[in-house]
Order: C-alpha cells, then structure tokens, then sequence
C-alpha cells in the first residue's frame, strides 16, 4: 500500500514538474508550480521530515508561489513578455535536456554508490538533547547546536530585504492596486485572520516540543499579511517607515545580542547559561517569527511602488 | 576585556554595524562605520598577536564541540586572509565615505558593505562546509545588492546576471555538501578531512562543489558575468568586489583542495584547473587589451589574474614537499598582492573618470600632464600585476616559477611568462592612451586628495608586500597546512627544515644575484 502511494507520489512529481517547465501561458506554470510544492511537501511527510513539509508548503509553495504570481502581474503591467514555447529544434533545449539528465543520472550514481555510514550524529544530537533547553531535536539543532548558521541565515534574509528596500527606495507613488470592497470577502477574513493567527502562535509554540517553529510560524504569519494586503489593508513601509524598520530587524538584533551577551561571561559566542536555555530560545524565536513574518510580507508589498517615470526599465 | 576575544568579535561588530546602520540617519552610519572599522583593525590584530603567542585558535560557538556544534578557526591562512581584508575593506570604506555623496545612495551602501565584511570573516574562519555555505549565500547576496544599488539600467542587467551566476554557484556547492554528508555524516572540515573516503559520491560531490565554486569564481569560461558587475558597479564596490568577494569562493576551494587532499587523490583535476587558469590568463589579457571603457579592462584584468592563482592547484604535488610549499606560497602571496593592487587600480581608475568625467579611455588624453597623481596610482598597481621586482606580484610570480621547476613542470613557464606580457601590454595600453596630447589645457576635475591617497596607499602597499614577503609567508607555517602525511618518507626532517628556514629568503637571495 505505501509503495503505491510513494510510487503515486513520485510519478505526480514528475508530471507536475513537467507540466511547469512546458505550461502555457507562464501563468498556469506557476499554478503547478505550486502545486509541484505541495506534492513535495507530502514526499517530505512520506520522509519522515515533518519540519521540512511545513517549511516547504508554507515558503516553498505558498509565500514563493504568492511571489511568482505577484511577478506576473508586474510583467503583464509593463511590457508584454510572454514566454516562448519549447522548440525541439533549438540546441538550447537539448543542451539544456542533456545536462539535466546526465546531472540526474551522476546524482542516482552518487546516491546509489553512498556508503551506508551510521549517522552518529543523531546519536550526538540525541545525547546532548537535555542540555539544550528544548525538546525537539530540529529545534535544537536550529537554535542551539547550530545556531550560528541559523544567525547567518536571518541575515541572509535581511540582506534580501535590504536589497528590496535599495531599489525600492528610488521611487514613491505607489501603485494602485484594485481594492476589493467585497462583503463577503470581508466577512471571511474577519474569520480567517483570527484563525491564521492562532495557527501561526500555535506552530511557535509547538516548536519547542514537535515540528514547528519560527519560520512556519513567520510564513503564516507573512500570508495572513499578504491576504489583508490584497483585500485593501495596506500595511507597507510607507505607513510607519521607522517601526517597520525596527519590526524587520527586531529578529535578527535579539538573536545577535543574545549571542553577543555570552561574551560578557567570557564564554564563547552563542553559548546560553544552562537554566537559561529554554526561554531564551523562546524569546529569539518569538522575535524571529516576527521579523521572518514581516521580512516576507515586504518581500510582497515593496515591488508594489511605482519606478519614476524616467528610470522605468524598458 | 573585548579585545581578548578577536574571533567573536569579529563576527559581531560588522553584523552589529550593519543593524546599527540600517536604524540611523545617515550622519550617524558614517560615524558608526568609522569606529566599526577601527575596532575590525584592532580585532584582527589582536588576533594576529594571539596567534604568534599561541598557535592556531579554535573557537567552539555555541560552547558545543565540532561535530554537533560549529566551530571557528583561526589559523595562519585564516589569520593572513582577516588581516588582507580588513586592510583593504577599511581603505575602500575611507574612499566610499569620501566618494559617495551625501543622500540615499551613501545611506544604503554601508549596511550591504558590513554584512559583506561580515560575511568574509565568517568565510575566512569557518571550519565547517555547511557553513561555508552560508557564509558564501550572505556574500554574494551582498555584493549583488552592491552592484544593483546605484540603480543605473545597466547596473541592474549585471546585478541580475551576478545573481544567477552566484545562486547556480551556491546551489552546485550546496549540492555537493549534502552528498558529503549523506556519505560521511560529518559536516566539520577536520572530520571530514580525517574520515575521507574516495568514492563515486564523494568524487561526485567534490566536482560540483568545485564547480560551484569555480563560478563563483569566475574562472574562464565561467567569467562572463564578472566584467559587467566588476566594471560596471560604482567604484569603490568594484575595488571591494575584485579584491575580496571572488577570493572567499578561491578561499574555500583551496581548503577543499588540501584538507580534503584531493591534490594527493585527483592530480588529473588539478591538471585540468591549471590549464583553465592558463585559458583564463590569455583570454583576460587579451579581452583586457580590446576594451574601450577603462574599469572593463581592470575587470577583465581580474579575470586574467584569477588565472595566475590557479596555478598554484597543479603544483602542489603529493610528491614533492617542496614544490607543494612553493606553490601554496606563491599561490597565496598572489591572493594577497592581487588584493592589494586591484583595490588600487579601481580606486585609480575611479579617480581618473573623475578627472574626465568620461568613462572611456580615449578620454584620458592629457590626464598625464595634468594629473599625473592619478595616474601614478594606476601606474603602481600596474607594476604588481605585471609581475615587475620588486612588487608583490614579482615575488609570487617567482615562488610560482621555482615551483614549476621543483615538480618539473616547465610547461606553466611559458603561460607565466606570455601572461606578464600580456598584462604590460595593457597596463601600458592605458598609459598609452594618457600619453597623448589633449587639444586643449587642463579641462579636467581634482579629485580629492583623500581620493588619491587611498588608492595610493592600496597600490603602494602591493609594492612594498614584494620587500616583506617572507612574513605574511610565515604565517603560513602555523600549523603548516600541507598535511605531513603527503611527504614520502624519510623527507619529513628535511622538508621541516625547509619550513623553519623559509624558503622564500633563500630564493630572493639567489635572485639578487643574478643580474
């Protein structure tokens, strides 16, 4: 039975895979994109990787898709640029079709050729699980064993946003989207917005015990922002530049002084005082699950401001 | 207190910088920035000191050992490559303050400029491939929001060509690490390079990690996206972009390629990076000679000069210690006055577009006669690069040169020699072009004299790191990073010997002598 559904699994891939590389108009590609992103979510579940198929429906498929979507809109609002369907005659496309299959093909060898290594790892992980302040062993390797990349990686994100605000900064008039005074739209939101914010705190929450954690939470949290964007509640940096300022770097400034404080100790970087380990992880994902919120949601809005005139990419 | 603690502190205060700056005014970040500056310049000496007293430092974040936790580790090459980039980040962060004019355009630069300087420290200490990643990811975000941020139409083509180039880069790399994982279970560089087992997947993993990082690095024919960011970003960021950002991903591959003794398991791929380094010395040179804009030929002058520091992969040889240490020191001797030179030939070159006005060469008719400080600062790089004694760039030629002779192999002479060739060509092509008579009388701009002593201070530099060579190499032989194992046995006394003596004094001896 479970072969047959991992077989289902494996074969929609492919066809969902597929369907996005050749679609037509590029909107409905990145329709099965996202659809691509949910069946990777069930294959992550099938893994055994809860933490991953949230991650991955909630950034991989909602909040990327939402993006890609967003994207279209702006090409269709600028210039007419739709894709070209492929041609088997241009050696672009066998080129293309070539690498990617023999990539496949030394991947499978390299996957095939693996030397099946006991993963002492999960044992160190398992081991030194009582000493990290929380129960959930991809949380404590997120925030305590590893949390130096997970530090690097917020500022990854903050970078990006940084970049956005860069180039968004040029400009002022924003553009107008349609607002859509719709009753019913309201109605539903008035129930959805509640119910997506207790998921959001519930996925933080669960963090620290079961799959969860700031990232999902933030996602949630960044789609319930989208979805009030999009029906007319604008929340941009244009309304109050300096405290969304703060809100985007809020995560990443807790998580350094937390890391930072150990010095004073002399210990070394990152390092919590034992009895403090829990609720400081607490504290920075609380944090981080509002920047990470407010880092996605802007990611959205910012592309939402006009260029000036004469700077308009031709 | 603090300063006992370089290795965290190094980390912290550019990441701290760069929140700090994002929440100021603009006033403010330039005065933030000038003190981070200072304390990266102490931070990193002090880290210097403490390596002389004590030897190589690692440092367990998180207090949790290697292979659960990540470490930092500071030895000679790590040490070597702090101390490089806080010289010339600093001197191009001088520039930048005086370059950039005050508004939106100076206020944006300083946040991406401390998560880049972040992002190379973190790179230069790690000890851990998947936080290499990392490090690489925050990099070469960074420096694509350097070159997109001046917003010109052709800045953005480029900032989005680099993007991809660098996200294909980092996705090949982060590729390769997974397969290492899965077939070692250990994501720590000195674990990895204990428990090693050639294999398909980790040869398969290695090759695209190296490809990875070879794009990264913008080695022909995967240069193409380097010219237009290089060339075209404003110039103190080329400077930073051409002197540090492509030398992390180099960095890294050189940790690969000796931790992992893939020069000792594949000398075929080091054969095969040597003869693209030598593609890439023609091929930049001989680019660098046709262009019309005159940072095009400083960007395609990098591309050339990557080249010379691949050729330091088919000299280190599992059979002759004395070649690998030649090669190892010149390799990185190049590194260092490459970084020295082409930070200053940006910044020269940005001066003498100041002067014009222009951006081409033919603009430069007359820039001799009338401003001739600024030429001079081009000039001096130029001497570097060429290969010219006694700069820097004559000493790592040398060390390259006695290597290839060491492990016979005379074939990289040849490519050496045509390379430094081409290199004055277009070095003198440049001087060419200032060399001719302008119509009419001085027409041109000053640029401040901050301007030109920046880049004369980076250029100048690159000339007297050819008088002091024998200490940066030094550095080098803490530990020796040249796994012992790789000598044949019987040698170790002597190649030791060799160490304690540096090797480079007694062939700088020799080469004074001959007329």
């Amino acid at each position: 039975m479970s072969v047959l559904l991992d077989l289902l699994l494996l074969s929609s891939l492919w066809v969902f895979a597929l369907l996005t590389l050749t679609a037509l108009p590029l909107f409905r590609g990145v329709v099965f994109f996202i659809l691509l992103g949910l069946m990777l979510a069930l294959v992550w579940i099938r893994l055994d990787a809860p933490d991953i198929a949230l991650a991955e429906a909630a950034i991989g498929a909602g909040i990327t898709g939402v993006l890609l979507l967003d994207t279209l809109g702006h090409l269709h609002h600028r210039a007419d640029q739709e894709s070209s369907p492929i041609r088997l005659k241009s050696s672009r496309f066998w080129v293309a079709l070539i690498s990617s299959l023999s990539l496949a093909g030394l991947l499978l060898w390299a996957l095939l050729d693996t030397p099946a290594t006991p993963t002492m790892l999960a044992e160190q992980v398992a081991r030194a699980l009582p000493n990290s302040g929380v129960d959930h062993p991809i949380t404590a390797v997120l925030l305590n064993f590893r949390s130096y990349d997970t530090l690097l990686e917020i500022g990854v994100l903050v970078v990006a946003i940084l970049v956005g605000l860069t180039l968004a900064d040029k400009d002022s008039a924003q553009l107008s989207l349609p607002k859509l005074p719709n009753p019913l739209l309201q109605a539903c939101l008035a129930l959805l917005v509640p119910l997506m914010l207790m998921v959001s705190s519930y996925l933080l929450w669960a963090g620290s015990k079961q799959p969860g954690g700031a990232f999902q939470a933030g996602a949630v949290l960044a789609a319930t922002g989208i979805l009030l964007h999009l029906s007319g509640f604008r929340l941009t940096l244009r309304t109050s530049e300096r405290l969304m300022r703060a809100g985007l770097l809020l995560g990443f400034s807790v998580f350094l002084l937390v890391a930072a404080s150990a010095l004073i100790d002399g210990q070394p970087l990152l390092t919590y005082p034992d009895h403090l380990a829990g609720i400081l992880i607490l504290i920075i994902e609380l944090a981080l699950t509002l920047s990470i919120g407010l880092i996605l949601l802007s990611l959205f809005t910012l592309p939402h401001f006009a260029l000036p005139e004469q700077e308009r990419p031709k | 207190m603090m300063l006992n603690a370089p290795i965290p502190l190094l980390m912290i205060t550019p990441l701290a910088a760069a929140v700090i700056c994002m929440l100021l005014s603009e006033r403010s970040r330039l005065l933030v920035s000038f003190a981070a500056v200072l304390i990266q310049l102490l931070a990193s000496l002090s880290l210097l000191l403490l390596l002389l007293q004590q030897g190589p430092i690692t440092h367990p974040l998180g207090s949790w050992e290697a292979p659960l936790g990540i470490a930092l580790r500071a030895d000679g090459l790590a040490v070597l490559f702090v101390l490089m980039t806080s010289v010339v980040a600093g001197i191009a962060a001088l520039y930048a303050a005086l370059y950039l004019t005050p508004g939106p355009l100076r206020a944006h630069f300083w946040p991406l400029f401390w998560f880049m300087w972040a992002a190379l420290n973190g790179i230069w200490l790690a000890a851990d491939i998947f936080n290499l990643y990392v490090g690489l990811e925050l990099l070469s975000l960074a420096a694509v929001g350097l070159v997109a941020f001046s917003g010109s139409k052709e800045a953005l083509v480029a900032a989005i060509r680099y993007l991809l180039a660098a996200l294909l880069g980092s996705l090949a790399y982060l590729l390769g690490v997974a397969l290492l994982y899965g077939a070692h279970g250990t994501l720590s560089l000195s674990d990895l390079s204990q428990q090693m087992q050639p294999g398909v997947a980790s040869s398969i993993a290695l090759a695209a990690m190296a490809m990875g990082l070879l794009l990264k690095s913008a080695l022909f024919p995967l240069h193409t996206w380097l010219p237009p960011a290089h060339g075209g970003a404003m110039t103190p960021v080329s400077a930073l972009l051409s002197a540090l950002v492509i030398k992390a991903s180099l960095y890294i591959l050189l940790r690969l390629w000796i931790e992992l003794r893939i020069h000792e398991l594949a000398p075929d791929a080091s054969q095969l990076l040597g003869w693209m380094g030598a593609l890439a010395i023609a091929w930049g040179g001989w680019m660098a000679l046709r262009q019309t804009l005159l940072k095009r030929v400083v960007a395609y002058s990098t591309v050339a000069q990557i080249g010379y520091i691949m050729l330091m992969f088919p000299l280190l040889r599992a059979d002759n210690a004395e070649a690998s240490t030649l090669a190892l020191q010149g390799g990185v001797l190049m590194v260092l006055s490459h970084a020295l030179a082409k930070a200053g030939m940006f910044l020269a070159a940005g001066n003498l577009i100041l002067c014009t006005g222009r951006p081409e060469l033919s603009a430069l008719a007359g820039t001799s006669q009338y401003r001739p400080l600024s030429i001079f600062g081009f000039g001096l790089a130029g001497v570097s690069l060429m290969g010219l004694p006694p700069s820097g760039g004559f000493s790592a030629k040398w060390l390259l040169l006695q290597s290839a002779l060491a492990s016979a192999q005379w074939w990289w002479i040849p490519v050496m020699l045509l390379g430094g060739l081409l290199s004055a060509a277009y070095v003198f092509r440049v001087f060419h072009y200032s060399f001719k008579e302008a119509e009419n009388s001085d027409t041109f701009h000053r640029p401040g004299v901050g301007l030109e002593i920046c880049a004369l201070a980076l250029s100048a530099a690159s000339i007297l790191l050819g008088f002091i060579a024998t200490w940066p190499l030094h550095l080098l032989t803490l530990p020796d990073i040249l796994p012992l194992a790789v000598l044949p046995e019987g040698s170790l006394e002597q190649s030791l010997e060799l160490l304690q003596t540096p090797t480079y004094e007694t062939l700088h001896g020799t080469s004074e002598q001959q007329p």
